[in-house]
């Protein structure tokens, strides 16, 4: 049998690749008697055997080669993440894990543990990538030590890491992982020290803060930090945080928390100057060990110096500009983060936004002049780009709190269905959903009255019904940001409008969605299990996780009402100036509307037609007959497919076909439910298109390369909404016309002797 | 020629060039009949020619019902298969190879199979082109497209 755990004994002749570079890095400086807690290294042969014997290597393949990885949008690499380290929990130990736990019992007992990641070639290209895998502190019992190393196993298949995945070379075939075991040392003060700042090589710097230094690591709690002359070893310069009010101290049962701190330790450095010569010598010592300079992490327990690790220096990366991958890393915030965005969005942000929209909804254009038309289009635009603007910086961040729950979730309740946890925010009161009310009550008054249905019909709405109807009609396209699928075309709205209340009134109650009972039953398990392991409430975390999930499909609504309204006055500017005989086009901006009703004369727009499809004529010779993607709301329905190119399309779209649509924006989920199925080549479980389909319990597929040019309107498609399947059949499919008798079976062979 | 349709030949050619051996698969009254056969195909991906005794079941099969299909795919036969093979099915119609186009035929057979020379010019051989119609070509375990090549030989349109 392979060897599962190394110790300092085993040294020297390890090398990283059995042990990885943090734990060779910790056994030498014990071995070197440096202060480390005593540090035992489970090998990378051990995941292999863990992999290989539950199959895990194919299994992760088939989710990292489902499509290209360049076609991949992070949404859909944190899906595939997920379902990988899903694969992790729910794998056999079998005998290799008990063998672990039950060696590691023998060496430490019933002591707390930390479980670090050990990552091969982490001291080398992995290095510019801290972060990436999971370190967990404070683990007690064999179950959760068992759980912990299964977790930090999974985590070399984190998002991030696959994000990274060609400048890690992050291969399936041959990556591995180690895990560093040591004693869990709760000290008093802790930090990290750079023996040579990267920034200036005559500095040291230290970091320190009160408790653990999670958060420090985390940027939860902000340090005092120390530069210190390398030569003369004296300090130079202190910079105290602005607050020291909170800290992260040991939880009673499992992991850390981060708590209050009391006033009379906030109101001290974490180190005095005898403390500071220690560990500036300490850290010497450990350069002089390595031969160069290093990044240590380390803690001071009743006074004892204790070293936790040591890394090479190394500057944060080569962060190409434009590479968007940056981004997405911020996007993954603390709970206390996401907590006060939550406080900002609904307090400050949405009613800003709103009465930015009504102030704007309440002007009378009539009433301007030319140059205050002019002004309130550029006010207008301004406003646009401002929350948009917001929209990128708070409200995406905000929604990404449903990634952080339902990884809390899968590590509490592990489910059989990764996904589980969306079902558990699903059902709420939405926007969207309010608003296909509103439809489906046009629908019933236009049933009762025939001068509606005909004028329906017709694609019209303006001036049809009573009062109750236009003031329903009219709340559709104010409210709920329907005009704006209509930008540069009123009288596309109309008929967009027009045509789903009609369908809307062929609509029974055939939705079948998650129920209210199975969402109860799935929130009692959850509850319970949090009150059990977590520190976080977990009613606060489940009410932010669900607030978090309707949010990011209000929020396209709410933004979508600034946006209609710009393109309201835009409108009328181009009415306007087009009755003055100014040429015009739909597109024409609001900024070249307002210099041109200032009276400046300017070129000519130039009108280049952006939309280019990439798709094939109806007579290529090249078809899907099965196309893959992300199974994103279960369930399988057949029907004829409705191609969406443009949004006008829409109107065309009748009850039980099968939406194809490049994406899908919440102000155009309204004939989700008219829907038999949904396909959408843009990718991720957790996508408008996804979210409604979910709501309507409709098969829906997702992350669909070349989805709307590869299927044609017309043609039959199967939706598999368990596997992630679309079918393809087309009228003139191979086996379905019937075999001609004569065809073929002659094959030019005039009789059976022909060949003999 | 659209891009799909480019890029498509060239995934057909690599692996119809980088393999020697395909399934073909025959039928006699509903029974259908797998069989494993060298072959070599014509760069313009229309005919693929195999070679057989004129007495095994598979010629007379053809004789009876001159509709084929071969699969060719490039498994290692692991598990990483399943998500790095990729299969191709070939549709076709088996058609007799006159005396002129002989020689044209022979030479891409010969290129990739010189080892079956004598069994080749055996008089008990016979050579057969199968003129393809559909390719349809499985990856990522469950991606299929198909390629439509020949009209004139569309069975079912």
């Amino acid at each position: 049998m392979k060897k599962l755990i190394y110790s300092v004994d085993d040294l020297p002749g390890l090398n990283a690749s059995v042990v990885g570079g943090k734990g060779l890095s910790l056994l030498q400086m014990s071995a070197a008697g440096l202060p480390v807690p005593m540090p035992l290294c489970i090998s990378t042969e051990a995941y292999d055997l863990f992999v290989d014997s539950n199959h895990l290597r194919e299994k992760i393949s088939l989710e990292l080669y489902r499509k290209n990885l360049r076609d991949m949008r992070w949404e859909e690499i944190w899906d595939a993440s997920l379902r990988i380290q899903h694969f992790f929990t729910k794998a056999h130990g079998g005998e290799v894990v008990s063998a672990i736990v039950d060696a590691l019992a023998d060496r430490f007992g019933d002591q707390p543990l930390v479980i670090r990641s050990s990552a091969p070639d982490e001291d080398g290209a992995g290095g510019s990538f801290a972060g990436l895998h999971e370190s967990v502190i404070n683990v007690r019992g064999p179950d959760q030590i068992a759980k912990n190393i299964r977790k930090v196993w999974a985590s070399l298949w984190s998002d991030r890491a696959v994000l990274y995945r060609q400048e890690l070379g992050l291969e399936v075939l041959t990556s591995n992982m180690a895990v560093v075991v040591q004693p869990f040392i709760e000290g008093q003060v802790s930090g990290v020290l750079f023996t040579k700042n990267p920034l200036d090589e005559q500095q040291m710097i230290i970091e320190a803060v009160h408790g653990l230094n999670q958060g420090l690591v985390d940027g939860a709690v902000a340090p005092d930090r120390w530069t210190i002359n390398r030569r003369s070893l004296r300090v130079e310069n202190h910079q105290p945080p602005e607050k020291r009010d909170r800290w992260f101290i040991r939880s009673s049962s499992d992991g850390v928390i981060c708590d209050t701190l009391q006033s009379d330790t906030g109101e001290r450095p974490p180190l005095d100057s005898t403390s500071i010569d220690e560990i500036v010598r300490l850290g010497l010592n450990v350069e002089k060990h390595f031969r160069a300079p290093r990044d240590i992490e380390w803690t001071l327990v009743n006074n004892q110096w204790c070293l936790l690790q040591a890394r090479p220096i190394t500057t944060g990366g080569d962060q190409t500009k434009g590479d968007k991958r940056a981004w997405y890393l911020s996007l993954t915030r603390s709970y206390d983060n996401l907590r006060q965005l939550k406080r900002k969005i609904s307090k400050r942000l949405l009613p800003e936004m709103d009465e930015d929209a009504a102030r704007m909804a309440a002007v009378n254009f009539t009433e301007l002049s030319d140059t205050e038309l002019a002004q309130e289009l550029r006010r207008r635009s301004e406003l646009n780009e401002k929350w948009t603007s917001v929209y990128w910086s708070d409200f995406i961040p905000f929604a990404h709190g449903v990634r952080l729950f339902g990884e809390v979730y899968n590590d509490l309740v592990e489910p059989d269905d990764p996904f589980e946890f969306v079902t558990l925010l699903s059902g709420q009161k939405m926007l969207s959903t309010e608003r296909n009310e509103v439809l489906k009550d046009c629908a019933r008054l236009a049933a009762t009255d025939d001068s509606i249905m005909q004028s329906l019909k017709r694609g019209e709405l303006i001036g049809v019904g009573g009062e109750e109807f236009q003031s329903k009609i009219s709340r559709l396209k104010s409210h709920f940001s329907i005009d704006v699928v209509g930008v540069g075309d009123p009288a596309a709205v109309d008929r967009i409008i027009s045509s789903m209340i009609i369908q809307y009134g062929l609509l029974g109650n055939e939705f079948r969605p998650p129920g209210q009972v199975e969402r109860q039953l799935l929130e009692q398990v959850f509850l319970e299990k949090a009150g059990q392991q977590s520190d976080m409430d977990p009613a606060e975390l489940l009410g932010m996780a669900r607030e978090s999930y309707r949010i990011r499909d209000d929020d396209n609504i709410h933004i979508g009402r600034i946006g209609q309204e710009l393109e309201r006055a835009c409108e009328y500017a181009r009415a306007l100036l087009s009755a003055r005989g100014d040429s015009m086009q739909p597109t024409t901006s609001a900024a070249i509307l307002a210099t041109l009703l200032e009276g400046e004369i300017i070129a000519e727009e130039v009108v280049t037609d952006e939309a280019v499809h990439v798709g094939n004529p109806g007579d290529t010779r090249v078809r899907a007959r099965q196309l893959l993607g992300q199974p994103a709301s279960r369930g399988v329905a057949t029907g004829r497919a409705r191609v969406i190119e443009q949004i006008t399309d829409l109107a065309e779209f009748s009850k039980g076909e099968v939406l194809v649509i490049d994406s899908i924006d919440p102000t155009m989920t309204f004939f989700a439910p008219l829907a038999a199925a949904i396909i959408e080549r843009r990718g991720g479980m957790l996508i408008h298109g996804a979210i409604i389909a979910r709501e309507y319990g409709i098969p829906c597929i997702t992350g669909v390369v070349g989805a709307t040019d590869y299927i044609e309107t017309g043609d039959r498609i199967t939706v598999d909404g368990y596997l992630g399947i679309c079918t393809v059949q087309r009228p003139d499919d191979l086996f379905t016309h019937p075999v001609s008798e004569h065809a073929g079976r002659d094959g030019g062979y005039e009789s059976a002797d022909a060949i003999k | 020629m659209d891009k799909n349709e480019q890029v498509m030949r060239a995934r057909i050619n690599d692996l119809l060039a980088e393999q020697p051996l395909a399934v073909l698969s025959t039928q006699r009254n509903g029974q259908p009949y797998s069989s494993l056969m060298a072959f070599a195909h014509t760069d313009d991906l229309g005919a693929i020619v195999v070679a057989t005794g004129k007495s095994t079941r598979k010629a007379q099969n053809i004789v009876m019902d001159s509709r084929v299909s071969l699969l060719i795919d490039n498994r290692s036969n692991s598990e990483e298969d399943f998500h790095s093979a990729t299969a191709l099915t070939v549709l076709g119609v088996a058609k007799p190879i006159g005396s002129d186009e002989r020689p044209a035929y022979e030479s891409i057979y010969l290129k990739r199979h010189p080892y079956l020379q004598k069994f080749l010019g055996s008089p008990t051989t016979t050579f057969i082109k199968i003129v393809v119609h559909h390719y349809l070509m499985v990856s990522r375990f469950q991606n299929v497209m198909e390629y439509r090549i020949n009209e004139e030989v569309d069975l079912f349109g």
